[in-house]
């Protein structure tokens, strides 16, 4: 079998979104109003409705992924975590019974690294590919251990850990996930998670927050100035009522709101994509390397403008917005070769989606 | 017996066959591989708009339909109602439509009925356990021993146990006084109603009448159920919003912040005034009392309102008050 030569093999593959915003809002849309009406109970079927309608029009080649994930299982993750939500506020809040309500925080938070395992295991476990399944190795005790060893080293540095607690989580998922039996290789890169973290944001960040200071110092001069120092004056007390005071107060808190927002948004979106960039160029599966080609200005920008997008026309732009970040992200990341059908899965030890023997049931959105 | 072009995966390497499906009234046959599949070993994936369907079967193959055509297993609905829905655009904007009337009139009248049903549900030793719990907490918190005398204490409790005789309701007067409240006064759901010294010495009359109908209107609170009623729509409509938002923050909300802050609706106060009212009638009181009080209230700072702060239409009641009074 390996001497065969591989029929498929092109020079910088790119992923594609097949798919449109407009469809995917007919899906989502259309899914939120069953959600509603069923209490929410309907909600993991829209979960893998939307996902699937996003999965199946993401292309690699000639095909898309699955989500293959079973409703159910969905459910029953989410039954558990509203569980205990709800038995926190009763006790909590209700009852009075704090040391109970502190008991059912703690254990929530005990259980926040075998969380982040199972929403990765599952994720994995229900996404494929060409009829074949990805993995996930880890197991619940590597989580554990690193949880709880990054956690004691965030303490011991102030934080100045962080960087490399995030290069290394993502070298324990990255490492630990396989396409069939072939698993996917990361070379570690701390030095570059720090450059990103450490000089590169800060002074972008820093830039922008200055441009963005001067201008507003410019155009509050040029509009406002002439007013201030009217109002100054003794003559023009009255045009200026309290009301119109806490009015200006307010417009201005709301443009505080939005700026920190905003300011956010950006450097969330220069971070994803520098970090993006370090992690899937060093990324490779089986010797074929990862290309991508992320711009962390455009990424930024995207961010902000479907934030203001989305609000602005209270959240129904939210599938159009969603397909944009997917678009820009697939068609900006590739490989540089790729043999589409080489790879292999060994049935017997894998549990396929078919089956519902896999104690998985849980899925939520961590970023990873 | 119907045929589907498909590419088909045996789910042992990632190689794709483009081959054909064969669906006849009881089996599935994929011609390439020769082989049959019994309905029960067959799963169908979801069809979505345009999206390419998949066909997943019980030995790890699958097949991805190449023929834009919706394929079902004879006599399997599975998703097409929902596949409907989302295949025409006004289906998309009638559902729209209808979110946004749902938010409204969840959050309207939805909330108001849901909460008013279920307040009267709720049997009196829960509602009694959440007011002891929130009374020994705001008393921890915020509270401090009354310093008026036992004797204007036991005539404010014979005055105020002569106005509620007819009740069915189990009254508690707790005498209190807070620096952080000034003068205010609260009714818990239990029938425990928290009287602050401060709001005592605000009423010039000798008899006290000013406070005892400010008592009836706590325990008009009380008597229509106001505090359950009021937390469980606070609780619902908080729901609701995190439920939109995406933030439920607001359902942390607890019984006793609530009962502090005494945030009741418009309706509910008048509700209460009337009962204050009718008690203060009954027992020869004159509304003019409250009337006075509530006019010191209106004088002062803004910021020292606590009593009326959630009470907007405080001029409307004082009038009301007075006309009641003649």
């Amino acid at each position: 079998m390996e001497l065969e030569k591989p029929l498929v093999q092109n020079e910088n593959i790119r992923l594609e979104f097949k798919g449109s915003a407009l469809e995917y809002f007919k899906v989502w849309i259309v899914n939120i109003l069953l959600t509603i009406v069923t209490i929410g109970i309907y909600s993991p079927w829209a979960k893998v409705r939307n996902n699937q309608y996003l999965y199946a029009n993401s292309y690699f080649g000639n095909y898309g992924f699955e989500y293959t994930a079973n409703p159910v299982r969905i459910l029953i993750g989410r039954v558990l975590v509203v569980g205990m939500y709800i038995a926190f506020i009763i006790t909590g809040d209700y009852l009075g019974l704090i040391e109970v309500a502190m008991f059912i925080f703690f254990a929530f938070l005990l259980m926040i690294p075998w969380l982040f395992r199972q929403a990765i295991a599952f994720r994995l476990r229900y996404t494929s590919f060409q009829g074949i399944n990805f993995k996930f190795h880890a197991s619940t005790g590597e989580f554990y251990i690193f949880f709880l060893k990054h956690a004691f080293l965030f303490i011991i540095t102030i934080g100045i850990i962080f960087p490399y607690t995030h290069n290394k989580f993502k070298e324990l998922v990255i490492n630990n996930t396989s396409y069939g039996e072939t698993f996917f290789n990361y070379e570690s890169q701390t030095g570059e998670f720090y450059i990103a973290y450490l000089i590169k944001n800060p002074i972008v960040m820093g830039v922008l927050f200055l441009i963005f200071f001067i201008i507003g110092a410019v155009v509050a001069f040029a509009l406002g100035g002439a007013d201030y120092f009217y109002m100054l004056d003794d003559t023009y007390q009255d045009t200026i009522s309290e009301e119109q005071i806490y009015f200006l107060l307010g417009l201005f808190a709301v443009f505080v709101y939005f700026l920190t927002i905003a300011g956010t948004l950006v450097s969330k979106g220069l971070m994803d994509g520098w970090i993006g960039n370090i992690i899937y160029n060093n990324t490779n599966i089986d010797e074929h390397q990862m290309e991508n080609s992320w711009s962390a200005f455009r990424l930024a920008w995207i961010y902000v403008s479907n934030f203001f997008v989305v609000v602005f026309t209270l959240g129904l732009m939210h599938p159009w917005a969603k397909v944009r970040v997917i678009r820009y992200k697939l068609e900006n990341t590739g490989f540089v070769d790729f043999n589409f059908e080489k790879f292999k899965t060994d049935v017997n030890k894998d549990e396929q989606a078919f089956g519902e023997e896999s104690a998985d049931f849980f899925d939520i959105d961590v970023g990873f | 017996m119907k045929s589907f072009n498909i590419y088909y995966f045996d789910g042992k390497s990632s190689k794709p066959i483009k081959t054909t499906l064969e669906l006849s009234e009881h089996s599935i046959y994929i011609s390439d591989t020769n082989t049959y599949y019994e309905f029960k070993d067959v799963n169908v994936g979801i069809k979505l708009n345009k999206t390419p369907q998949r066909v997943y079967f019980s030995d790890g193959s699958s097949a991805q339909i190449e023929d834009d055509e919706l394929f079902s297993l004879p006599n399997q609905r599975g998703d097409s109602f929902v596949r409907t829905l989302e295949g025409k655009l006004k289906y998309a904007i009638t559902a729209f439509v209808a979110i946004v009337l749902l938010a409204v009139f969840s959050l309207t009248f939805g909330s108001t009925a849901i909460s008013n049903a279920l307040a009267d549900k709720i049997p009196q030793s829960i509602s009694n356990m959440l007011s002891d719990n929130a009374l020994r907490f705001i008393d921890k918190t915020y509270l401090a021993p009354s310093n008026l005398s036992e004797s204007k204490q036991k005539y404010i409790v014979d005055e105020f146990n002569k106005l509620v005789t007819n009740s069915s309701h189990n009254y508690t007067l707790n005498f209190r006084s807070s620096t952080y409240f000034g003068a205010n006064a609260f009714a818990l759901p239990s029938g425990d109603i928290v009287l602050l010294d401060d709001l005592v010495y605000m009423d010039e009359d000798e008899k006290l009448r000013g406070i005892l109908s400010i008592l009836a209107h706590e325990a008009g609170h009380v008597e229509y159920n106001h505090g359950l009623k009021s937390i469980i729509k606070a609780s619902i409509t908080s729901a609701i919003i995190g439920y939109f938002v995406g933030d439920f923050s607001g359902l942390a909300t607890s019984f006793a912040t609530f009962t502090i802050n005494a945030d009741y609706s418009r309706d509910f106060e008048r509700e209460a005034d009337i009962y204050a009212v009718k008690l203060s009638k009954e027992n020869n009181i004159s509304t003019k009392y409250i009337a006075d009080i509530f006019e010191q209230f209106l004088d002062e700072d803004e910021e020292n309102m606590s009593f009326l702060s959630s009470h907007p239409l405080t001029k409307e009641r004082i009038e009301y008050f007075r006309n009641e009074s003649l």
